[in-house]
């Protein structure tokens, strides 16, 4: 009698983890909410130069460029949240706008050539960049984030970090999907 | 398991949609969803969550680079205060909007024809086809199927589209895209009030769950009593004096459901408009409260869209539609309405699959079928019966599609195209694309285009026979051959100019007749051309300020008389303005269209004319209203547009000024 109650017990305990899990396998997020969140935590893993006259609670400015899901659950996603006491403010402007007194942007543009002439200018501003796709690497962006098998990872381009005189610490480096340093431009 | 959480998830929402309607008074705020995962998760687990692939939704909108597009978005929409697809239309470089109290009708590039109720624009629902299979009519006004609040973003693709949508996609496609659920986050509704005794509410409840379902319902009704008018045609004491009073009248409501869910997605609508014709069109009995036409049009379809790789996806979609119109009009004081009723319904299977071949290529193929299984026009008296024609039809279209996507050189792409369209009764159609874009610096691109495109006699052109209009069963298929340069240039500092050229050739344009002693029927009549060129600019400031001014210049014109065609305006100005007013979080938006005297039917002039709308509109006022107020035409400027055949007017008198205010509640 106690064997068997033990044994309904063991099923039952096993039953929860197996519906345990299974719930939480069910409980999918839109790829753009989770990228969001993403984008949210390279803020934190990013160093920038000391820059002496920004206060400790002044606004930390991040630009939204291009349009689509991310770029929105982005926006709306970073629009209440500090990094340390700093508040960040997000802005969205057009790909040919300056990127003056900016530290991070978000970018969505398909036009490979207007891309070229973003990734250019934030690698001069020193502003990080963050896009989509494996390509956006490749192109010359910082990080870039992607699905693999019904999950976000991210690859890391460290020559394009360094160009744009951001560091990436080691904790994001570790989770890193591709670890890139593509001082060869040839795929332009 | 997955059906009965879904069975207790429609319950809730329904029951949310019937609960928050009847508290829409009672401003009780509910807690907002909470967040399926708390939003402050760190690195690790993020890496661990399952995503929902993004859908299909964005997926066209590549092939069609090879155009002049224009993208209107939901914010330009509630700032300016656009009540209709008709007020979004009228603001975009080289379209206008004409009305004959009843419809509105698009006119792009100079091409407006009278007797054809949008047929060679192509209008689609997240990429379903909303022209039925009588008329091959799009909707743009109130009738138009989905509530103007849902709208996330209205895309207008420029030029003949055949190549990749067959029949009707002959001098645009206009795309309108309804919000996720997500964008609602739980409940909004809606009320206005406007001029003319309108009144309209909406319901809507919106949010994606835990399991990835994104849904949205919503559900509008408006009743507008419309305007008592006076048509000096009709001035005798036999005909009230030219005064219509209390028969402009117009009723409507429509409801949508969308759900999407990993890679299928699924939407469902449906309209209902009844309008009082005040006009007397058709020799009705002027001032007759009987005259009425109600339309209905009812379309759902499934998606299912898989993206294979970075560089492959496939998609498939079914599709369901049904098209009714009941017109009632009187002919005689003693005896019931003349009655109008065609019904259309059909079935279409859509597949695609796009594919990057090596690194310079990327190929887009495709099929469609459509089974037209019911399309049915009648026409008679009731009492004493007279039938003057019933016919029961039904048809089949099938076509085929490839564009191919080449990077001949680094800043130069090629896109070839072509569809093969099968129509019971009309053979073969070929129509061929081809577009040449050249980008020589990221500011500059340069775009060639060159395409042909047909459009097959309807339903009602061939068949349709009512008192005073007989059928023509000989119509051929009308062809459209165009050409067009487009320029656009950034310059810096958020300003874009643009500069577009067009040539349109229209060959054996299907027409109404125009002699009132015969019965009008319809013909391949007429042969046209038309250039015109597009100047734009607009700028963009971020959150700061936006704005867009066009200039059209454009000539439309007979081939075998070289007269301007009627409905033609050879000059439109159009500029839109939006600002928000600096410590207040309110935005001011302003829009004005200017446009040169149009020929009309009977060879009289319809007068240049400018309207001005000026609205203003405060987000989030106490945390969860939305406020806004419009004047539209605020100058009060007296115009009227040309109108078809069988109209006492040549031109029918336009609104003067008039308003709207509304509040949106979110909770």
């Amino acid at each position: 009698m106690s064997e068997r109650r033990s044994i309904i017990k063991r099923l039952l305990i096993l039953a929860t983890l197996l519906f345990g899990v299974r719930v939480e396998a069910q409980n999918p997020m839109s790829e753009s909410q989770v990228k969001a969140m993403f984008v949210y935590n390279f803020l934190k893993f990013v160093e920038w130069p000391v820059d002496t006259s920004a206060g400790a609670k002044d606004p930390f400015v991040v630009l939204i460029i291009g349009e689509g899901a991310t770029a929105d659950a982005t926006e709306h996603f970073l629009e209440s949240k500090t990094i340390g006491e700093r508040p960040l403010v997000v802005r969205r402007i057009r790909w040919d706008q300056s990127l003056a007194g900016v530290r991070a942007a978000f970018v969505v543009e398909p036009d490979v050539r207007r891309l070229h002439h973003i990734l250019d200018a934030a690698a001069a501003a020193g502003v990080l960049t963050i896009g989509e796709g494996e390509s956006f690497t490749t192109r010359g962006g910082v990080i870039a984030l992607l699905v693999e098998d019904r999950k976000v990872r991210f690859d890391v381009d460290t020559a394009a970090a360094q160009s744009a005189r951001v560091r990436v610490s080691s904790k994001l480096l570790a989770l890193t999907r591709v670890v890139r340093s593509s001082t060869d431009r040839s795929q332009r | 398991m997955p059906s009965l959480q879904l069975r207790s998830a429609s319950v809730f929402l329904i029951a949310s949609v019937l609960i928050s309607a009847s508290l829409a008074t009672a401003q009780q705020p509910t807690p907002p969803p909470k967040p399926a995962i708390d939003s402050l998760m760190d690195l690790e687990q993020l890496m661990n969550i399952e995503i929902v692939v993004a859908g299909s939704k964005r997926a066209q909108d590549s092939r069609d680079v090879a155009s002049f597009v224009s993208v209107v978005s939901a914010a330009e929409i509630r700032e300016h205060g656009y009540r209709t697809l008709a007020d979004v239309l009228r603001t975009l470089p080289g379209f206008y909007v004409s009305s004959d109290r009843n419809y509105s009708y698009i006119g792009v590039r100079g091409f407006s024809r009278p007797g054809d109720w949008n047929s060679r624009v192509l209008l689609l629902l997240n990429g379903v086809r909303t022209n039925e299979s009588l008329y091959d009519l799009a909707y743009i006004g109130e009738e138009f199927s989905v509530d103007m609040d849902l709208i996330d973003r209205v895309e207008v693709i420029r030029g003949p589209s055949s190549a990749l949508y067959g029949s009707n996609a002959y001098f645009a496609v206009i795309n309108v895209v309804t919000r996720a659920g997500s964008s609602l986050a739980g409940t909004e509704i809606t009320t206005s009030a406007a001029s003319f005794g309108t009144y309209a509410g909406r319901a809507s409840f919106g949010r994606t769950f835990t399991n990835g379902l994104d849904l949205l319902v919503s559900g509008t009704y408006s009743d507008a009593k419309g305007r008592d008018l006076f048509y000096p045609e009709y001035d005798a004491p036999l005909t009230n004096n030219g005064l219509a009073n209390g028969v402009d009248h117009e009723e409507f409501h429509k409801l949508l459901v969308t759900a999407s869910k990993g890679d299928f997605s699924f939407q469902a609508n449906t309209v209902s408009r009844e309008k009082g014709l005040p006009t007397g069109a058709y020799a009705t009995i002027f001032n007759d409260g009987r005259t009425r036409t109600t339309d209905g049009l009812s379309l759902a379809s499934l998606t299912y869209h898989r993206a294979l790789s970075n560089s492959a996806s496939f998609s498939t979609r079914l599709h369901a539609g049904r098209y009714t119109y009941d017109g009632e009009y009187a002919y005689y004081t003693d005896q019931l309405p003349n009655k109008d009723i065609s019904v259309g319904e059909w079935v279409g299977l859509e597949l695609d699959a796009a594919r990057k071949i090596g690194t310079r290529q990327f190929l887009t193929v495709g099929a469609e079928f459509r089974d037209n299984f019911k399309q049915f026009l009648t026409n008679y008296d009731p009492e004493p019966y007279v039938l003057y024609s019933e016919t029961r039809n039904s048809s089949m279209r099938e076509g085929v599609f490839a564009q191919d996507e080449i990077k001949l050189a680094d800043p130069l792409m090629l896109y070839a195209g072509v569809r093969l369209d099968h129509y019971d009764g009309f053979g073969l159609a070929t129509s061929p694309r081809l577009a040449l874009i050249y980008t020589p610096t990221p500011a500059t691109t340069l775009k060639l285009l060159a395409g042909r495109a047909f459009r097959a006699p309807n339903e009602f052109e061939l068949y349709s026979v009512s008192p005073g209009y007989t059928s023509n069963r000989t119509l051929e298929p009308e062809h459209i051959e165009t050409l067009e340069l487009i320029a656009q240039q950034f310059i810096g500092g958020g300003v874009q100019i643009s500069a577009s050229a067009f040539r349109n050739r229209l060959t054996d344009l299907i027409e109404p007749s125009v002699d009132p002693a015969n019965p009008y029927f319809y013909g391949n009549l007429a042969s046209t051309h038309s250039r015109g060129l597009e100047l734009g600019l607009e700028v963009n400031r971020g959150h700061g300020l936006e704005g867009q001014l066009s200039y059209s210049l454009q000539r439309t014109e007979d081939r075998a008389t070289s007269t301007t065609l009627t409905n033609s305006p050879g000059q439109m100005v159009q500029a839109q303005l939006r600002s928000p007013i600096p410590g207040t979080g309110v935005i001011a938006a302003m829009d004005a269209q200017y446009m040169s005297d149009r020929r009309t039917v009977a060879g009289n002039v319809a007068g240049a004319h400018t309207l001005t709308n000026f609205s203003l509109f405060a987000p989030r006022t106490l945390g969860r209203f939305d406020l806004s107020a419009t004047v539209y035409n605020v100058f009060g400027i007296r115009y009227g547009d040309p109108v078809r055949e069988g109209f006492a007017q040549d031109v029918i008198a336009q609104d003067g000024r008039s308003f709207r205010v509304r509040t949106t509640l979110h909770y």
